[in-house]
């Protein structure tokens, strides 16, 4: 109970992401089916609609958009600030900050992980790795919606008895690009609000909301 | 968190790799459409419109005002070896050499021929097609 409790949150959003991408994979096979048989095809199984591209394509282009959000936000925040908001650092404190703020090597404490102490390479890649693995999973899944993308893209020619394309081509195409910046602008845009409307609003209890009484001006205050 | 650093890299993996079409179709498609242009080649209209989609059957029946078995041997169709096959999910294409090109679809029956005869096909215009459902 105490492991269920102290990993709540992560436990409730890997429960909602399953849920979800159940319930995407089902409503994404009917409307396939609706279209095949629009286009005079046959309708196929879940099990094979789960290993389309368009399936494919579906998750990764939007798992590729949320991976770009938090590189951008977790890159962003080291150097831009926003007055007010709880989602910037304080006004004086741009930049990567001093290793003694940073605890790192010789001001790393007993329980500092151990690549923040060693010094080195392993502390470099230690003090980027959330921004290494977040940008590694971007990039990886903006080359599987770019896959998985030119597939479905071909599939449709075909279906038109037009040529297709290669996977160059499609990085060019208006599909691609269309699917890629419809999600993007939604992430820049949510996170985007987030840093101004929690200058003037307030959730009581959430460490993403300064605390109730805060005054705007308070920057880099958690509740 | 450590199955987490495996799970997530294989996810993406999967997901790029899925799309490329299952294995055997690309054989599948080759022979369906190897073998309707032999049937036709051969006249043995029967045998070519088995190899057919039921839109496309009805698409010639209805255009020539004739029973596929004597419609589809009217059809002025060339090539008879793939040069080139593409699957794409439930569509395919195959090309022919000094010929054609063929497109397919995935039916409950199985690959069956589309359109035959299909000639300059472009990225924003159809080709034209002797054939087509």
């Amino acid at each position: 109970m105490r492991f269920a409790r102290d990993n709540s949150l992560s436990i409730f959003f890997l429960a909602i992401f399953l849920a979800s991408l159940a319930g995407q994979a089902i409503a994404g096979h009917g409307q396939f089916n609706h279209d095949q048989l629009l286009h005079h095809g046959d309708p196929i199984s879940l099990g094979r609609y789960l290993t389309t591209s368009q399936f494919a394509a579906d998750v990764a282009e939007n798992w590729q958009s949320e991976y770009l959000q938090f590189t951008l936000y977790i890159v962003g925040t080291v150097w831009l600030l926003q007055r007010g908001s709880p989602e910037s650092k304080p006004l004086d404190q741009a930049g990567r900050e001093s290793d003694e703020d940073q605890q790192i090597g010789s001001h790393a404490g007993p329980r500092s992980p151990r690549w923040a102490r060693t010094g080195g390479l392993r502390t470099a890649l230690y003090e980027n790795s959330l921004l290494i693995v977040m940008t590694t999973i971007w990039l990886s899944s903006w080359l599987a919606q770019s896959i998985a993308g030119a597939s479905g893209y071909n599939a449709d020619q075909l279906d038109h008895q037009a040529a297709t394309v290669s996977w160059l081509g499609y990085l060019g195409s208006g599909d691609f690009w269309s699917n890629t910046l419809q999600n993007w602008q939604s992430e820049f845009l949510a996170v985007g609000s987030m840093a101004i409307l929690s200058v003037y609003l307030r959730q009581r209890g959430s460490p993403e909301s300064k605390p109730v009484g805060a005054p705007h001006d308070a920057t880099g205050v958690e509740g | 968190m450590a199955a987490a650093r495996h799970v997530l890299p294989l996810a993406i993996a999967l997901l790029a790799l899925s799309g490329c079409g299952r294995a055997g179709d690309r054989a599948t498609v080759r022979a369906v459409a190897e073998g309707f242009y032999a049937a036709v080649d051969d006249h043995d209209g029967a045998r070519a419109c088995g190899w057919l989609s039921a839109d496309a059957r009805q698409a010639l029946e209805r255009d020539e005002s004739a029973p596929c078995a004597r419609a589809v041997e009217r059809l002025q169709l060339s090539g008879r070896r793939a040069r080139r096959v593409e699957v794409y999910a439930t569509n395919a294409a195959v090309a022919l050499r000094g010929g054609d090109t063929v497109y397919l679809q995935d039916t409950a029956r199985g690959w069956r021929v589309a359109a035959a005869g299909c000639r300059d096909p472009g990225y924003d215009r159809p080709a034209d097609c002797e054939l087509e459902s």
